[in-house]
C-alpha cells in the first residue's frame, strides 16, 4: 500500500513538473509588440500601454496581440492590453473590479453601471474632452446624434458610447416555417389574429407538431411579443412606448389584457408549447431545428441557424424559416422595437485615476474616425483588407479562404484572428456589414439570408429602441424598490392569465395592485428623467 | 531537556489517561502555564491553519458594516456614511421577504428529513456488499452526479419533467393522467430534493464509507459469534461506530438552512411555482439585477448568519445531550 | 486472516438480505450512472438526432466532431495545464492544513478546544464578503498569481471538523505508550494517527481535488491573465451560453448558438482526468479494518 501511496505522489509530482514551465511560459509569452519605428500618424512621444477590460464570449474569443493591435500600435504608438473576462461571468467580475477601484484605463460596461458608479467618481468626466479640437471624431457624432444626451449623469458624460456603422438591425419578429405556408398554400399572416389561425391550420395538418415554441419561460416570451400585440414589456415591465412618447409600466395598463389574451388564445387552441413557462434555449433550439415546432416570435436572426440544422434532415432538405412581415395587433397598429441601430449600448469608461488620460482619449478618438474604425473592424491594409475603387475597405478572398469551414462560424472565425469588430476594443464599429460580407465572399449567403434582411429591413414596424435616461442615486434605488414588489407580484399571475386559470377581466384588480405598488410613479420617474435629459 | 522533559511527559500522560477513559475523579487543575506548555507541539501545529483563518476569514469579516453604510466605492468602506437600519429596514419590513425566509426554512428542511439518511444507507448498504467488483463499480458509479453542473442537471430534469417528457411519457403508457410537474407549486420540494439527492447522495456517502473503515473488525466477529444476523450487527455495531459522523454532519447541515444556493432554484421555478420554490437566494438575487447594492446583500447575508449561529447552537446542544457529541 | 473473516459473516449471512442489497445498489448505481452517460452518448452523436430527441440509452450517427473541435482549441490545452497545477498544489496544501488544524482539536486534552473550534466554526457562517477578501488579496499582492487560487480555501471548515472527527475515534491509548517512548505530539501526529486515518486523507484528497477541479469563480474573479485561467473558467462560458445569461439585444443573428453535442463533448473533456482520481483513492475506502492491524 505504501509503495501504490508513494507511485501516486510521484505521479503528481511529475504532472507538476510537466505543468510548471507550460504555466511560466504563458507569462514569459505576454507584452510581445516587437520592434517599432516611429510614425508621423503617432499620437504619443513614446509608446504607451493603455489596458481595456473587456468581456469576450464562447464564440469570438479575444486574445492579445491580434494583427488589429499591432497595427493600432504601429500608427498610433499605442498598445492595447485586453484584460479579458469570459461573457458569463462579466458582471461580478467588473462589478467587484470597480467596486475596489482596481481597473484598467478603460473598461466597457453596461448602461445600467453609469448611473450606480459615476456619482462616485471613479470614472472621468468627458464632457471637458467633448469639442471639435480635442475629439474632433467624437465631436462629430456628438452632434450628430441627440440622443447621446440620454447618456448623461447629472448633466455629465461619463461614457463614450460604440457607435455602430452600417447596421442593418433586425428584433424580435415572428418566424415561420414558409415553406409549409408555400407548400399548402396557405397565404402569409397580416394580424396576429390571422397568425393564430395560420398555426392553427398547420396544427391540424401536423398534429404531432407543437406550433409555437420559446426559451427562458414566460417573461421571456412577455418580452418578444408585449411591444407588437399593443403594450410592452421591456426588461422587466416598464418600457418606452414610441407612439405614445413616454414610459409606460406595461403590464398595469388595460392593452396589457390584449397580450395576455392572444397568449391564452395561443395556450387553449393547443398552439402554445404547453411547456412554455419552463422551456429552455436548448429545448426550443432543438424542436425548432428538428421540426418538431413550427414557429417562435424571438430574435428572428435564429432561424438561419434552425434552417441549417433542418436542412441536414433527410426529407427536410427544402425546409427553411423565414420571418414576416410585422402583423397587425387588435388596435390596428404594426409595431416592433429593433435592437439598437446607430448606438449601441456598449459603452467604455475611462478610468479617472489612470495616468494614461491623455492617450486614452486621443486612442478613443482616432478609433472613431474612419481610418481607425477601418484598421478596428478590417484588420492590416494589404493583409487581410484593400481599399476599393470607392474608397471603402474590402476583405481580401486570399485572407478569408482560410475560415471557409470555421467553427462556428467563418465571420467569427475572422473577427477572432484578426481582434476586430463590435466585441473587441472598437467605438465605431460594425457588426452585420463585416459579417455580410464576410459570408458573402466565402459563398455562404444564401436567398434566404437575401430575402431575410429584404423583410426586416423593408419593414416600417420596427423602431430603434430607445435610450433609457440615467436616474439620479434616490431615484434609481427607489425605483428598484418599486420592480422589486411588482414583478414578484406580477410573475406569480402571468401564467394563471395565459394558462385561462383566471379570466383575462380579473386582470383590472392586478392593475389596481399595481397602482397600489407605485406603477404610476415608477413611470413619472423615468419620464421626469428622460425630460430632464432632453433639456440640457 | 532530555531527561526531564519525558518525565514531564509521562506524568501529562497519566493525567490525560485518566481524563480520558472518561472518570470523574476530579483531580487538581495543573496551572494554565502548565497546560500550554504541555499542549505546546499541539498548539505548533494549530498556528499556520490560525493564521490562515485571521487572514483568510476574519480580517475581511469588517466588510460586515457596509450593512449598516450606504457604500461608496471611493470612500471605501470605512469612509463611507453611516445608513443605520436602512437596510435591514428594507426587507425586514417586508411581508414578502417573510415568505422566503419560510420559503427557505421548508424546503431546507424537507431537504434534510429526506436528504441527510441517503448517503448514510447507500454506504451501509455498500459495507454489506461481499462481492469487490460490484462493490467497486457501484461506488464509483454513484458520485458521478456531483460532477455534472447544476444548469446541466437542470436543463436535463425541465426535459425529463416536460410534457413530451421521460415522465410524462410513462405515466401515459401506463395509462395515467399526464402533469406539468413543474407548473405546481406543491411538486417544486419534491423535484428539489430527489434532484439534490440524486446528485449529492453518492459523494456524501463517501465520508460515511471513510468512518465505517476504522471499525474494529474483531468486534463485528465477536458480534457474528454472539448470533447477532445482519440487521442486528448494522444496528448495533456499524451504526452507533459512524454516529458521531452522523451527528456532526447533521449539526452544520442543520447550522446551514437558510444558506441554500440560488442557482438550481433560479433554473428550475417560474412565476407558477414561485409560492413555495422562491427563496432568500433568489429573492437576493433578482434585486440585485434591477440593482447591485452591497450593502443590501451584506445586511441579508448578516441575517441569515445569525439565524444560521442560532440553529446550529441548537443543533449542537440537542446533540451533545443525545448522542454526547459536540461540535466543541 | 482476512479470508477466514469472510467466510465467518457468509456463513450466517442471510441471502434474502443480500439479495434485497445487490437490487437496491443496483437500481442506484443505475440512476447516478445515465446522466453521466447520457452526457457521453450525445456527445459523440449526431445533432439531427438529438434536435429529435432520438437520443437515449444508445448514441444515433456516431461521429467525434465535437471532440476535434475541443481538441482543435488551444486556450482549452493550457487552461488544463492550469487546472491540473492548481489542483495539485492547492489539494496538498489543503489537506495538510487541514490535518494540523483537525488534529489539536481532536484531542480531548488540547487546552483551548472549545475557544478555538467556535473560532473556525464561526467563519462557516459569517463572511466579510466578497469584496473585502478580494481587498486583502489585493493587498497581499496576490491578485493574479496562483496562490490568489489556493490560499483563500486552504481549509474548509466543514472537511477539517469531518477530519476531526475521524481523528476522534483513533484511540488516546495509542499516543499514550507513544508518549512514554518519549514521542512529542508532533511525531505522534506524523508517525501514528496520519498512517492510521487512510480513509479520512483519501476523502480529503478526493473532496478538495475535486472542489479545485470544479471552481471557477475565484479564478476568474482573482486571475487577470486569460493565460493562468483554468478550464473551468472556459468551460463555463460554454455550458451556460444562451442558458443563464441575459440577452441584451447585443446579439444580432447567431450569436451564443453553441450545439448541444459540442456542449457535452466539453463536459466529458473537462471531467476526464478527475473521474479517475477516485478508482485511483477508492481502495481505501474498500480496505478498512486498520487498527486492528496496528494492535496485532
Amino acid at each position: 500500500m505504501y509503495k501504490t501511496t508513494k507511485k501516486a505522489l510521484m505521479v503528481l509530482i511529475a504532472l507538476l513538473a510537466l505543468v510548471v514551465p507550460v504555466f511560466a511560459g504563458g507569462a514569459s509569452e505576454s507584452g510581445d509588440y516587437g520592434e517599432y519605428t516611429k510614425l508621423d500618424s503617432w499620437l504619443v512621444d513614446e509608446p504607451t500601454t493603455v489596458t481595456v477590460l473587456l468581456s469576450d464570449s464562447a464564440s469570438q474569443p479575444i486574445k492579445n496581440y491580434a494583427p488589429a493591435q499591432q497595427e493600432i500600435f504601429r500608427l498610433t504608438g499605442i498598445k492595447l492590453e485586453y484584460q479579458v473576462v469570459p461573457f458569463a461571468s462579466y458582471d461580478e467580475k467588473k462589478n467587484v473590479l470597480l467596486a475596489t477601484n482596481n481597473w484598467p484605463d478603460v473598461a466597457y460596461v453596461r448602461p445600467a453601471d453609469l448611473p450606480m458608479y459615476a456619482p462616485t467618481g471613479i470614472f472621468e468626466p468627458l464632457l471637458q474632452y467633448v469639442n471639435e479640437e480635442t475629439m474632433p471624431n467624437f465631436y462629430r457624432f456628438w452632434q450628430q446624434y441627440d440622443d447621446m444626451k440620454n447618456f448623461l449623469v447629472d448633466g455629465e458624460l461619463y461614457a463614450f458610447p460604440v457607435v455602430a456603422r452600417d447596421e442593418s438591425a433586425n428584433g424580435f419578429g415572428p418566424v415561420i416555417r414558409m415553406d409549409l405556408l408555400k407548400k399548402h398554400n396557405i397565404p402569409v399572416p397580416e394580424t396576429f389574429e390571422e397568425l393564430l389561425d395560420v398555426l392553427d391550420q398547420l396544427h391540424q395538418i401536423y398534429p404531432d407538431t407543437i406550433p409555437f415554441t420559446g426559451r427562458k419561460g414566460t417573461t421571456q416570451l412577455l418580452k418578444t411579443c408585449s411591444y407588437m400585440l399593443g403594450s410592452g414589456y421591456g426588461q422587466n415591465g416598464l418600457y418606452y412606448d414610441h407612439d405614445l412618447e413616454q414610459y409606460v409600466f406595461g403590464p398595469a395598463t388595460e392593452e396589457f389584457k390584449a397580450v395576455l389574451s392572444w397568449l391564452n388564445e395561443a395556450y387553449e387552441r393547443g398552439i402554445l408549447d404547453p411547456d412554455f413557462a419552463t422551456s429552455t434555449a436548448e429545448q426550443m433550439e432543438s424542436k425548432l431545428s428538428s421540426g418538431r415546432a413550427l414557429f417562435f416570435l424571438d430574435n428572428s436572426g435564429f432561424g438561419v441557424n434552425y434552417t441549417k440544422a433542418l436542412n441536414k434532415i433527410p426529407g427536410y432538405e427544402d425546409a427553411y424559416f423565414q420571418i414576416i412581415p410585422i402583423p397587425e395587433n387588435e388596435f390596428g397598429q404594426r409595431r416592433a422595437e429593433s435592437y439598437a441601430k446607430d448606438l449601441t449600448d456598449r459603452f467604455y469608461v475611462v478610468n479617472s485615476s489612470s495616468k494614461n488620460k491623455d492617450a486614452v482619449i486621443k486612442l478613443i478618438d482616432w478609433l472613431y474616425s474612419d481610418y481607425g474604425s477601418d484598421i478596428s473592424n478590417y484588420g492590416i491594409e494589404g493583409y487581410s483588407f484593400e481599399y476599393n475603387e470607392n474608397g471603402e475597405p474590402e476583405f481580401l478572398l486570399s485572407y478569408l479562404e482560410q475560415f471557409r469551414d470555421a467553427s462556428p462560424s467563418s465571420y467569427y472565425a475572422v473577427y477572432e484572428d484578426l481582434g476586430i469588430t463590435k466585441l473587441n476594443f472598437c467605438l465605431y464599429a460594425c457588426n452585420t456589414r463585416t459579417w455580410f460580407e464576410i459570408e458573402k465572399a466565402l459563398g455562404n449567403w444564401d436567398w434566404i439570408s437575401d430575402e431575410y434582411w429584404n423583410i426586416v429591413n423593408n419593414d416600417d414596424a420596427y423602431v430603434p429602441p430607445k435610450i433609457a435616461p440615467s436616474l439620479t442615486t434616490e431615484e434609481s434605488e427607489r425605483a428598484t424598490d418599486i420592480l422589486m414588489e411588482l414583478t414578484t407580484v406580477l410573475e406569480q399571475e402571468y401564467n394563471k392569465y395565459i394558462m385561462g386559470l383566471e379570466p383575462i377581466d380579473n386582470w383590472d384588480s392586478v392593475i389596481a395592485h399595481c397602482e397600489e405598488l407605485g406603477a404610476r410613479e415608477l413611470e413619472d420617474i423615468y419620464n421626469t428623467a428622460l425630460a430632464r435629459s432632453m433639456s440640457v | 531537556m532530555g531527561k526531564s522533559h519525558s518525565k514531564l511527559k509521562a506524568a501529562n500522560v497519566s493525567l490525560t489517561n485518566t481524563a480520558d477513559s472518561g472518570s470523574e475523579i476530579q483531580i487538581r487543575k495543573p496551572s494554565r502555564i502548565k497546560l500550554l506548555n504541555k499542549n505546546k507541539y499541539l498548539y505548533a501545529l494549530i498556528a499556520l491553519p490560525v493564521v490562515y483563518y485571521l487572514v483568510f476569514h476574519y480580517a475581511p469579516m469588517y466588510g460586515i458594516i457596509v450593512s449598516f453604510k450606504d457604500y461608496n466605492i471611493v470612500k471605501g468602506i470605512m469612509g463611507s456614511p453611516w445608513a443605520g437600519f436602512k437596510w435591514y429596514e428594507k426587507f425586514l419590513t417586508d411581508p414578502y421577504f417573510w415568505k422566503v425566509v419560510r420559503n427557505t426554512f421548508l424546503l431546507s428542511l424537507e431537504n434534510i428529513i429526506w436528504g441527510f439518511p441517503f448517503p448514510i444507507i447507500i454506504a451501509l448498504l455498500l459495507n454489506e456488499v461481499r462481492n469487490r467488483k460490484f462493490k467497486k463499480a457501484i461506488q464509483s458509479v454513484t458520485y458521478l452526479p456531483h460532477f455534472i453542473s447544476t444548469v446541466v442537471v437542470c436543463g436535463m430534469l425541465v426535459s425529463i419533467l416536460s410534457s413530451d417528457g421521460l415522465v410524462n411519457n410513462l405515466i401515459r403508457a401506463l395509462g395515467g393522467e399526464t402533469k406539468q410537474f413543474l407548473m405546481y407549486p406543491e411538486y417544486f420540494r419534491t423535484i428539489y430534493v430527489v434532484s439534490e439527492i440524486w446528485q449529492k447522495a453518492g459523494w456524501t456517502s463517501i465520508i460515511y464509507l471513510a468512518a465505517l473503515t476504522g471499525i474494529d473488525a474483531s468486534i463485528l466477529d465477536a458480534a457474528t459469534i454472539d448470533g447477532a444476523n445482519r440487521m442486528q450487527r448494522i444496528r448495533h455495531v456499524t451504526l452507533p461506530a459512524i454516529t458521531p459522523t452522523i451527528s456532526t454532519l447533521l449539526i452544520m447541515d442543520l447550522g446551514k438552512m437558510m444558506n441554500l444556493g440560488y442557482e438550481k432554484v433560479l433554473l428550475l421555478y417560474n412565476g407558477s411555482t414561485m409560492e413555495t420554490a422562491d427563496i432568500i437566494a433568489t429573492y437576493v438575487y433578482r434585486r440585485g439585477i434591477l440593482q447591485n447594492s452591497f450593502s443590501y446583500a451584506t445586511a441579508v447575508g448578516l441575517f441569515q448568519t445569525v439565524i444560521g449561529v442560532v440553529l446550529l447552537v441548537m443543533a449542537n446542544k440537542v446533540s451533545k445531550k443525545l448522542s454526547e457529541t459536540s461540535l466543541w | 486472516m482476512e479470508k477466514k473473516h469472510i467466510k465467518l459473516i457468509s456463513r450466517t449471512g442471510n441471502a434474502a438480505f443480500d439479495i434485497a442489497t445487490y437490487i437496491i445498489l443496483a437500481i442506484i448505481g443505475f440512476i447516478t450512472l445515465y446522466p453521466m452517460w447520457y452526457i457521453l452518448i450525445v456527445s459523440v452523436s449526431n445533432a439531427q438526432y438529438i434536435n429529435a430527441g432520438e437520443i437515449s440509452f444508445w448514441p444515433k450517427g456516431i461521429n467525434f466532431e465535437a471532440y476535434k473541435i475541443v481538441f482543435d482549441n488551444e486556450k482549452i490545452w493550457r487552461a488544463y495545464a492550469n487546472t491540473i497545477l492548481y489542483t495539485v498544489s492547492g489539494t496538498a496544501l489543503q489537506v495538510i492544513l487541514t490535518a494540523m488544524c483537525a488534529y489539536p482539536l481532536s484531542r480531548q486534552d488540547f487546552y483551548g478546544k472549545k475557544v478555538l473550534t467556535i473560532f473556525t466554526t464561526l467563519t462557516m457562517f459569517v463572511s466579510g464578503g466578497m469584496i473585502p477578501l478580494y481587498l486583502v488579496i489585493m493587498n497581499l499582492h496576490l491578485i493574479n498569481t496562483m496562490w490568489a487560487i489556493i490560499l483563500p480555501p486552504a481549509i474548509s471548515t466543514y472537511n477539517m471538523i469531518v477530519m476531526r472527527t475521524s481523528f476522534q475515534a483513533i484511540p488516546h491509548s495509542l499516543a499514550e505508550s507513544a508518549y512514554l517512548d518519549g514521542a512529542n505530539d508532533i511525531q505522534i501526529f506524523a508517525k501514528i494517527v496520519l498512517p492510521l486515518s487512510k480513509a479520512i486523507i483519501a476523502t480529503m484528497v478526493l473532496f478538495y481535488a475535486v472542489a479545485h477541479w470544479n471552481s471557477f469563480f475565484p479564478a476568474m474573479l482573482y486571475l487577470n491573465d486569460q493565460d493562468k485561467y483554468p478550464v473551468q473558467v472556459l468551460m463555463r462560458d460554454i455550458i451556460i451560453a444562451g442558458e443563464m445569461t441575459s440577452d441584451t439585444g447585443d446579439v444580432t443573428g447567431s450569436l451564443n448558438i453553441v450545439a448541444t453535442n459540442y456542449k457535452y463533448a466539453v463536459i466529458i473533456i473537462s471531467l476526464l482526468p478527475i473521474l479517475f482520481v477516485y478508482p485511483f483513492l477508492q481502495k481505501h475506502f474498500t480496505k478498512g479494518v486498520l487498527l486492528g492491524a496496528v494492535k496485532g
